[in-house]
């Protein structure tokens, strides 16, 4: 346990106690020197007068000793010990009388000699007591726990016996230094007492008396002040008051009345001057206090203000630190894991730090690398090219020197090609050498070489295609020409590179090409049109121009039409001449058509009157002449006559079949149900033959001209009926049905059929697979029918049995693919 | 003859009709006023009695004509238009018997007014056998207006 330090505001003090220690050391070891050499003087310091014991001077002496050496706690417990157990034998040997010599044994002769009033001096029993006090208070000192005014107390009480002792000798009032009849505590003993306790006193901590004391304040200024007073101005009045008593100035009384008056008047006066002081410095204080509120509200702003830049700056340290720690990680992260790998190489040529990407690059670890001799791994042919770039690097330090792509053995075994970067940082302190950073360029080199080979390939086509390519950049410069271009421009392609369009050709800012480009490079779209361009002979061409944006600036593409404008022309022309041709032709059509039409007029109407005749007169002759004519004649006659409607027949027949072909469709939806009944009906009431049967299903309705379409069943059910017409039951069946998407119409009879051989016959005109004979007719039916089918874009066909029946049928594609085509033909008529 | 009634006019150029036709009236007594004239030319004469036919002045127009199409100087086409377009003239019942049986020209007769077309058959027994139906029709039966 150690006793609470001494602070330096404390050394005042500190310094005090050791003098008052110093003092009574003095005075003790003067003593027991005067006890020893027999000097009176420091024995006793007035003759007459008690000296003081050699014990109460070896009392003092230890007492001195622990004033001084506070600290250590044994020392002072054994010698309040010692100073406690003198003054408690010597009390015991007072009260209980027993014989305890202990302060006679030191210098026992010398005391026997020296005798007061015929007494030895011995130790005074309130020295003893005082004895105890000191050591009481020493000992106390040790032992923390006790309340620090208590010990005050003690050592007032001791202050208080060696004041008493003085202000005895001083009145010269012996009870005050003496008890009883005992021995009187001798004066220096009382002085040494006083000085003693003094030094006592101010041991920190400090009582509660010595604090008020001491303290800075107004109330210490006052004690300070007032104390010294206190003490001296009573025992000045009272020594005062003795004094005339003694003098027998004044009474008893009177004296005492002096002393209450002075020390009351003393007393006033001494207040009010301190209160004074007090209030002065009260007043000073608080100027000073409002000075100092101001100056310290100033140093708190200040100090605010500081602090926060102290912190600033404090964080502002931290945070460079640890960015700084964060870079360095950083940089050390990318040097290590970096593509490229880097080396540094000290001024002799070794490495001496190779990087974790080192690895990466050419398979050795950054400890392999160091080992490596760099030269035996590079390619013999570009050995000499990287000797040559250390040697830029070391002449040109602190640049970076790129050497060429050089090849280098990897560990595996491969040549890669790597490229490197020399600096030259010998000087650099933080890193003194040569810093290599290389790279694979393997993959680089490849697809380079295989991007210049697919750019020459593209040059090539450009170059050798047959349409001229230009390139324009964005300032008007002939950027790229091809030879296709410049063929036939009387410029080559050095003339036109690197010149604007406007230096080569004066004049083309008003050309369309001209207005074309300029809105391509604003607006970056694509543009074709067709230019017309004059060579510098003269000749016109026509080129198609397509214009593209490309990042240089404008692509044009042109490619020569001369010869495609021209035929294009010829084409315009032949057209035009066509359609004059056409239309020659249409008319010249229209009107043979119309002769023609004219022509069969006249052939029916003329060719018919010479018949008529014939006919006529022939049967006017049978008539008229009958009995003039024998059988022979009249069949003679019958001959001319039939032969003449026949050939009547045949005009009409013809002239029918002619118009056919000549007409128009008008195609409409007709009910071949209803019209099949009709042609049925009329056919059945011209012939007087019965027709026992007829059968006719369901049909259908579909697209077609209905005079022709009439006429096609006319001619099929009038064969029908007189091709039967020889068998017992004639019976005639007409049906339909759909074939791939064709509606089919049947027209059956049970007559005489044909010979399916001949059937290719059918449908010719004036072909007849039976004779005028068995069956009339004009052989021309079949055909018109035929023609009919044909122009509504059908099928007509017919299959039979001789002597079993014929079955005619005929197909009409659907509506929809009707529709679908065109139905104009030439209209003649 | 020319100042004969005559209650038919035959318009025909070609004789040998002409005489058909007239053989087959003659059968059925339907010949006796008949006048026969060559073209169109006289046939408007003979109604108009000019020319030739003055002397038919004040007599009674023909109550039938048959008339052909195809003549020389005035075809019957001219003939009916004149015919039609006088309102004297325009109530005499016209049959046109002709060759020709081409669409327009029957649809023009028929637009010009007239009230039959028949052609003429090549077979001479159809041929008699229509023009006494025409001729019975026209002349006995149908009620001409005075």
């Amino acid at each position: 346990m150690e006793l609470p330090k001494e602070t330096i505001a404390n050394l005042t003090t500190s310094r005090f106690r050791t003098g008052m220690a110093a003092l009574v050391l003095i005075l003790a070891t003067t003593v027991l020197l005067g006890w020893q050499f027999e000097i009176e003087f420091l024995k006793r310091p007035l003759p007459g007068l008690v000296a003081m014991n050699p014990l109460t001077a070896i009392g003092f002496l230890l007492a001195g000793i622990a004033l001084i050496n506070l600290k250590n706690i044994r020392l002072l417990r054994v010698l309040s010990c010692l100073i406690i157990g003198l003054g408690l034998m010597k009390i015991l040997a007072v009260t209980t009388g027993w014989y305890i010599p202990v302060d006679t044994t030191l210098f026992y002769e010398k005391l026997q000699i020296d005798l007061t009033q015929g007494v030895s001096n011995r130790m005074a029993p309130n020295t003893a007591i005082a004895f105890i006090f000191v050591g009481w208070v020493f000992f106390l000192r040790t032992w923390n726990r006790t309340p620090i005014w208590i010990i005050e107390l003690i050592t007032v009480l001791a202050l208080l016996q060696g004041v008493l002792s003085m202000i005895g000798y001083g009145y010269n009032v012996p009870e005050f230094y003496g008890i009883l009849s005992m021995f009187p505590m001798a004066v220096n003993t009382a002085i040494g007492f006083v000085i003693l306790t003094f030094g006592m006193l101010v041991i920190q901590p400090m009582g509660p008396f010595l604090t008020t004391i001491m303290s800075k304040g107004s109330g210490g200024f006052m004690a300070k002040m007032l104390l010294p007073l206190a003490v001296f101005l009573p025992i000045a009045f009272g020594a005062l008051q003795l004094y005339g008593e003694k003098q027998s100035f004044y009474s008893t009384e009177f004296g005492l009345m002096l002393i209450i008056v002075l020390v009351v008047m003393t007393s006033c006066i001494v207040i009010w001057r301190v209160a004074t002081l007090i209030n002065e410095k009260d007043r000073k204080q608080r100027l000073i206090e409002s000075e100092l509120e101001e100056l310290n509200i100033h140093l708190e702003e200040t100090v605010i203000k500081r602090t926060s830049e102290a912190i600033i700056s404090r964080n502002e340290a931290q945070d460079t630190a640890k960015r700084l720690q964060e870079s360095e990680k950083r940089f050390r992260a990318l040097v290590e894991n970096g593509g490229d790998a880097v080396v540094i190489v000290s001024a002799e040529g070794k490495p001496t730090f190779a990087s974790g990407s080192t690895f990466g690059v050419l398979g050795y670890t950054a400890e392999e690398f160091l080992e490596t001799d760099f030269s035996q791994i590079v390619h013999p042919e570009d050995l000499e090219g990287v000797q040559n770039s250390i040697m830029e690097a070391i002449d040109n330090p602190g640049t970076p020197v790129s050497g060429r792509a050089s090849r280098v053995k990897h560990k595996d075994g491969s040549w890669r090609w790597l490229e490197a970067t020399l600096t030259n940082l010998l000087n650099d302190p933080a890193v003194n050498g040569i810093v290599n950073n290389f790279r694979d360029v393997t993959d680089k080199r490849e697809s380079e070489a295989r991007l210049k080979e697919s750019e020459t390939h593209f040059r090539e086509t450009l170059d050798n295609m047959l349409e001229g390519v230009q390139i324009i950049g964005f300032d008007w410069t002939y950027q790229y020409v091809n030879a296709a271009f410049t063929a036939h421009r009387g410029k080559t392609r050095k003339d036109l590179l690197g010149s604007t369009m406007m230096e080569s050709y004066p004049g083309i800012e008003n050309s369309k090409l001209f207005k074309v480009l300029k809105r391509c490079m604003s607006n970056r779209k694509s543009y074709n049109f067709e230019n017309q361009f004059t060579y510098p002979d003269g000749e016109e061409a026509w080129f198609e121009l397509s214009v593209q944006p490309v990042p240089e600036g404008v692509f044009i593409l042109s490619i020569d039409i001369t010869d495609r404008k021209k035929v294009e022309d010829e084409l315009q022309e032949l057209n035009t001449s066509l359609e004059e041709t056409i239309e020659k032709r249409t008319s010249q059509l229209q009107e043979s058509n119309k002769e023609l039409e004219a022509f069969s007029y006249s052939v029916s109407h003329d060719l018919r009157a010479p018949l008529r005749a014939i006919n006529g007169f022939s049967q006017m002759l049978d008539q008229q002449n009958s009995n003039q004519l024998d059988d022979n004649g009249k069949r003679l006659l019958s001959i001319i006559s039939s032969n003449a409607i026949t050939m009547g027949q045949l005009i009409d027949d013809l002239l029918t079949f002619s118009k056919t072909g000549r007409k128009e469709l008008h195609q409409t939806e007709v009910n071949m149900h209803a019209m099949a009944l009709e042609v049925l009906n009329e056919e059945l009431h011209e012939t007087p033959e019965k027709i026992s049967c007829v059968n006719i299903s369901s049909l259908p309705s579909v697209h077609c001209d209905p005079k022709l379409m009439k006429q096609v069943w006319v001619n099929l059910i009038s064969n029908a009926i007189k091709y039967s017409s020889t068998v017992e039951e004639p019976k005639i069946r007409i049906w339909s049905d759909v074939e791939d998407g064709q509606t089919v119409f049947h027209v059956a009879d049970n007559g005489v059929g044909f010979d399916m051989q001949y059937a290719n016959k059918l449908f010719g005109v004036f072909q007849r697979l039976h004779s005028k004979k068995d069956f009339d007719g004009t052989g021309v039916g079949l055909a018109l029918a035929s023609r009919i089918i044909t122009k509504h874009e059908g099928r007509i066909w017919a299959d039979a049995e001789l002597n079993k029946g014929a079955t005619f049928h005929f197909a009409l594609p659907s509506n929809k693919k009707r529709e679908q085509e065109s139905e104009v033909e030439l209209n003649t008529e | 003859m020319e100042n004969r009634i005559a209650d038919l006019l035959l318009v025909e150029d070609n004789p040998y009709d002409a005489e058909l036709t007239l053989s087959a009236l003659r059968q059925k007594n339907l010949a006796n006023n008949l006048e026969h004239v060559e073209d169109g030319a006289e046939a408007l004469d003979f109604i108009y009695a000019r020319g030739k036919f003055e002397s038919r002045k004040g007599k009674p127009l023909p109550r039938l004509i048959l008339l052909d199409l195809k003549m020389p100087k005035v075809n019957g086409i001219e003939v009916i238009e004149k015919l039609k377009a006088d309102p004297l003239t325009k109530t005499i019942p016209i049959v046109v018997l002709t060759s020709s049986a081409e669409d327009p020209d029957i649809k023009r007769c028929y637009a010009l007014g007239v009230n039959s077309y028949i052609v003429k058959p090549v077979d001479f027994e159809d041929f008699i056998a229509a023009i006494i139906d025409v001729g019975m029709y026209w002349l006995l039966l149908n009620k001409a207006p005075k």
